[in-house]
């Protein structure tokens, strides 16, 4: 019995020993207001642009204090703006990248201060549940809706053809677009032939060049894809050039010109990736980790809790007025 | 003393402790190993997965190294627009340039005709059919596609691509690299001491790089293979790549950036745990030194503290035997070295005491002798003078029946003399009553001498009645035969009416009935008139006899009367006589008495004395029932002084047996 009665009292002062290192700070903010978030952009362009504006006007509605800050391409611009941001206490850097390798580098500089990247995504290790969160569109999503459409348009086909441009291989969009797309053609039933897949670098005159010399082989094309629509615009270009008829474009993005593109019947399919949807969950996940970490209310949240998914949309002739 | 099964207080405590140690050893050595397997488990998946990505970032180095050294070749040609000869020179200028590749690049149009290094041993009859000739019409930036065997029979994986010299003729440029070569870069690049690396084709399934020759170019989960390789199969074809652990090993799927290629990289977990279970056994071993060490110690220490003990124990064990010889020499001031100290101090007056009882016990046994002999002494005298008040009690008990029988004599006398006195108050009371009976018979004679009187005066009278009585019967007997007389002519009226009644004929008829009635009445009246007369002269008979009578009874009523006169005089004689007697009855008792009274004091003085005699012999007696006490309780009081003498023999028995 007194061998029993011990043996119970170390394990309670072994668990009681155990238990009381993972005590964790709680923080009681109810609402948004009151919290300092600093977002450090890339580089400008039409999309995060769209984002960051999103951005602020989720900022506004929720009371947060939201401070744009510029890194012009520029990976020691970031770094100073990181640095600056530990200084001046914010509660939560969100950050696109200028380099995802440097995502490392940007976790230890801010120390403490919750990191939410966005854009541009760093590899899966460097995220960390509750601290360092990617919120942004699962490419793989983008590569599976393009798949769809040609397996949905070339129902009746045995065989199909099939031109990829793809984007720069040191790239994770390019990669999983890329890889999602051929993985839904692959599980279907159909014969897939890759025709051409070449790197484009997200260039339109690339993928014209490319498709042009593709053309020389005189293989039979079916459909190109892009893994963004400038690129997808590329091949159109080169078929324009060419004389080329009856190629089925498809790209990602729904840009302006892609969706210019989708009306004059020049491009069959793209995917709009929601940049204010993006910038309007940058908040909310924001708000989410000032308040105490807990992400899980949050819409498109993964199990392990690294990734927000902000859904994309798929665009055709039917739907691109919407996207204008 | 009876031997119980005793436990030592070194086997309790040796008993308690070391169970509880050992316990809470195995409980730390099994927490210390389940937390240690969890970390270094998480370390062996971690450091797995770092191996994995650098031996796929090196995999990819290499494949993008060669890939420069091939697109820069190109490039070459493609900016100079060589002709066929210049590209011959260049090509011969890559031969044997890199292990990698020795036969270097080589060109082949849409006819299939091929451009190679001079020395190149590369053979190809149909270029066109080729793997590397189709995969390279699928891009312009050369590419590695998949693995094929060429003309050579040897597996192979040729980077391709569309030469873009500006002409429209396609050509493809390719260069080989062979899968064993891969292998061996494959397998060289692995981090981790025990684990194992291949590489896999994830469209075809084909492995490309393994340490076991024989299995490259194979695909994977083939029959025959592992059953961990079939399961990694499975992996791949669900494009499942997260960390696992398969069949026990741990498995870690890295995607090869620009290839279709997987890296699948698995170390047994029991390698993993090896070191693990060497700090398990480290841990057992020291732990079980740690119980020897900690069981001597205990069995040391409870012994160092335990000898005064058992010493005290010795000692306490011979003192309960009565030996108090014994003595304790304790060192030291914890517990033990007190109680050792108060032990001695124990026995010390525990010897004193002994000795005191001793010597009271001598004096007991003394005293109780003395006190035998005094009770004896006490017991004879007690006996004499028992016997001195049972012959005193006799003698009071003899005068005590002599007073009881004067008393009793004297009670009888006037017993006697009372019951004599109520005989004369008897015989005068007789006398007054016999006085009184004369007097009464006296006045009865008297009156029946007056009643005779009365009786001849009512003779007298009763003759006279008798005489009128006479007279009156003869004027019946007048008036009876004038009856008898009217009854006579009657008669004769009725047969003179009869005879008229028949000469009247039927007309007197009624009247003859008559007439004859008549008749008969006359008839009966006569005939009552003969029998009155007869009944008178009877009662004329028996009135002269009663007065006949009547005259004889006053002759003896004078008689009477003269004889009563007489008995009177007699008891006027006897009354007399008896009032003398009377007189005389009278004086004897006032004599009685006197002599009654005198009685009487003499039975209640000597009833007194009886009694006076009685409380001296009862007195007497209770006497003497004390002198038997006192003698009985002289003989208790020796006995126990006998007892209390024994006593003190035991007394000083048992003292003996202390030593001290």
């Amino acid at each position: 019995m007194k061998r029993l009665i011990s043996l119970f009292l170390c394990f309670v002062l072994i668990t009681g020993v155990l238990s009381s290192c993972g005590q964790s700070k709680g923080n009681d903010r109810s609402n948004g207001s009151g919290i300092k978030v600093m977002l450090t952009l890339s580089q400008a362009d039409t999309f995060r642009n769209t984002l960051v504006e999103a951005a602020q006007k989720a900022a506004k509605e929720n009371g947060v204090q939201l401070d744009v800050k510029q890194a012009e391409s520029s990976l020691e611009n970031q770094v100073k703006q990181v640095k600056d941001a530990v200084k001046e206490k914010y509660d939560v850097i969100l950050c696109a990248l200028v380099d995802a390798d440097a995502a490392l580098e940007i976790e230890s500089l801010a120390g403490d201060i919750p990191i939410i990247f966005f854009n541009n995504c760093p590899d899966e290790s460097r995220l960390e549940s509750g601290k360092y969160v990617y919120v942004g569109s699962d490419e793989k999503v983008a590569g599976k809706y393009q798949a769809e459409y040609i397996l949905d348009k070339f129902a009746s086909a045995q065989e199909i053809n099939v031109a990829i441009m793809k984007g720069p291989a040191s790239q994770s969009a390019a990669q999983s677009r890329t890889s999602a797309f051929k993985d839904t053609l692959n599980a279907s039933d159909k014969k897939i032939n890759y025709v051409f897949e070449d790197r484009a670098e997200w260039d339109r005159t690339k993928a014209k060049d490319l498709f042009e010399i593709f053309s020389k082989t005189g293989q039979k094309c079916d459909v190109a894809v892009g893994n963004n629509d400038d690129m997808a615009l590329g091949v159109i270009d080169a078929c324009k050039e060419k004389g080329i008829e009856g190629i089925t474009v498809l790209g990602i993005d729904a840009t302006a010109d892609g969706c210019t593109a989708i009306e004059s019947g020049d491009m069959a399919f793209t995917v709009y990736q929601s940049a204010s949807g993006q910038g309007d969950m940058v908040i909310q996940t924001a708000v989410a980790l000032a308040k105490g970490n807990d992400m899980s209310k949050l819409s498109g949240v993964t199990k392990d809790q690294k990734y927000v998914w902000v859904p994309f949309e798929k665009v055709d002739s039917s739907n691109v007025k919407d996207y204008e | 003393m009876k031997k119980d099964k005793t436990i030592s207080i070194k086997a309790k405590l040796l008993g308690t402790i070391i169970p509880v140690v050992i316990a809470i050893v195995v409980v730390l050595v099994v927490v210390a190993y389940q937390i240690s397997a969890g970390i270094i488990e998480d370390n062996a998946a971690n450091l797995l997965k770092t191996s994995v990505g650098s031996q796929e970032s090196k995999i990819e180095a290499w494949i993008n190294e060669n890939l420069a050294s091939f697109q820069m070749a190109k490039k070459t040609i493609e900016d100079m627009h060589a002709d066929d000869d210049q590209i011959q020179k260049i090509l011969d200028g890559y031969y044997n340039y890199s292990e990698n590749y020795p036969d270097g690049l080589y060109l082949a149009d849409s006819d299939g005709k091929i451009l190679k290094a001079s020395k190149s041993t590369k053979e190809e009859n149909n270029a066109t059919d080729s793997t590397w000739y189709k995969e390279g019409l699928t891009r312009v930036n050369m590419a590695v596609g998949t693995a094929y065997k060429n003309a050579d029979g040897e597996n192979v994986i040729s980077a391709s691509g569309i030469l873009n010299d500006g002409s429209d003729d396609v050509r493809v440029i390719s260069a080989d690299m062979s899968l064993d070569r891969i292998a061996v870069i494959v397998n060289s690049f692995i981090e981790m001491d025990g684990a194992e690396a291949l590489l896999v084709d994830k469209n075809s399934g084909m492995i490309l790089a393994n340490r076991d020759s024989a299995l490259i170019s194979k695909t994977l989960g083939e029959s025959g293979q592992s059953a961990l390789y079939r399961k990694i199969a499975k992996k791949i074809s669900q494009k499942n790549y997260d960390f696992t652990t398969l069949d026990g090993n741990m498995t870690v799927f890295d995607e090869v950036n620009g290839t279709d290629w997987i890296l699948v990289s698995y170390i047994p977990k029991s390698v993993v745990l090896s070191e693990l279970s060497n700090l398990r056994n480290i841990m057992l071993i020291i732990s079980l030194i740690c119980i020897l060490i900690l069981c001597v110690l205990i069995e040391r220490m409870t012994h160092v503290v335990i000898s005064p003990v058992k010493k005290m124990t010795k000692v306490i064990t011979a003192m309960a035997g009565g030996d108090f010889t014994v003595s304790m020499k304790v060192k030291g001031k914890d517990e033990i070295a007190v109680m050792g100290r108060s032990v001695e101090q124990f026995i010390e007056s525990m010897k004193q005491m002994i000795k005191k009882i001793e010597e009271v016990s001598g004096k007991l046994k003394e005293q109780a002798d003395a006190s035998k002999n005094v009770s004896g002494e006490m017991n004879e005298a007690a006996g004499i003078q028992s016997q001195s008040m049972g012959e005193m009690n006799s003698t009071v008990d003899q005068l005590s029946i002599s007073v009881n029988e004067i008393a009793q004599n004297a009670t009888q006398l006037a017993g006697v003399v009372a019951d004599t006195k109520s005989d004369s108050d008897t015989v005068e009371n007789r006398m007054k009553e016999t006085v009184e009976v004369s007097e009464k018979g006296r006045e009865d004679m008297e009156r029946v001498g007056e009643a005779l009187g009365n009786i001849e005066v009512s003779i007298h009278n009763l003759e006279t009645a008798v005489n009128k009585v006479g007279t009156a019967s003869g004027e019946i007997v007048q008036i009876i035969n004038l009856i008898g007389e009217i009854a006579d002519e009657t008669n004769l009226l009725s047969l003179n009416a009869s005879i008229e009644a028949a000469r009247a004929g039927e007309a007197g008829k009624g009247f003859a009935v008559v007439a004859s009635e008549i008749g008969k009445l006359a008839q009966n009246s006569t005939e009552s008139v003969a029998n009155i007369t007869n009944l008178i002269a009877e009662i004329n008979r028996l009135v002269e006899d009663a007065v006949r009578q009547a005259g004889n009874s006053a002759g003896d009523i004078s008689e009477s009367a003269q004889l009563i006169q007489t008995a009177v005089d007699t008891f006027d004689t006897i009354f007399k006589n008896i009032q003398d007697t009377s007189h005389l009855i009278n004086n004897v008792v006032d004599e009685i008495n006197k002599v009654d009274e005198v009685a009487s004091n003499v039975a209640a003085i000597s009833e007194e004395q009886a009694a006076s005699s009685d409380e001296i012999l009862a007195t007497s007696e209770s006497m003497l029932n004390q002198a038997e006490n006192i003698s009985k309780n002289s003989q208790q009081v020796e006995e126990e002084s006998d007892k209390l003498a024994i006593s003190a023999d035991h007394l000083a028995d048992q003292i003996k047996q202390f030593k001290i």
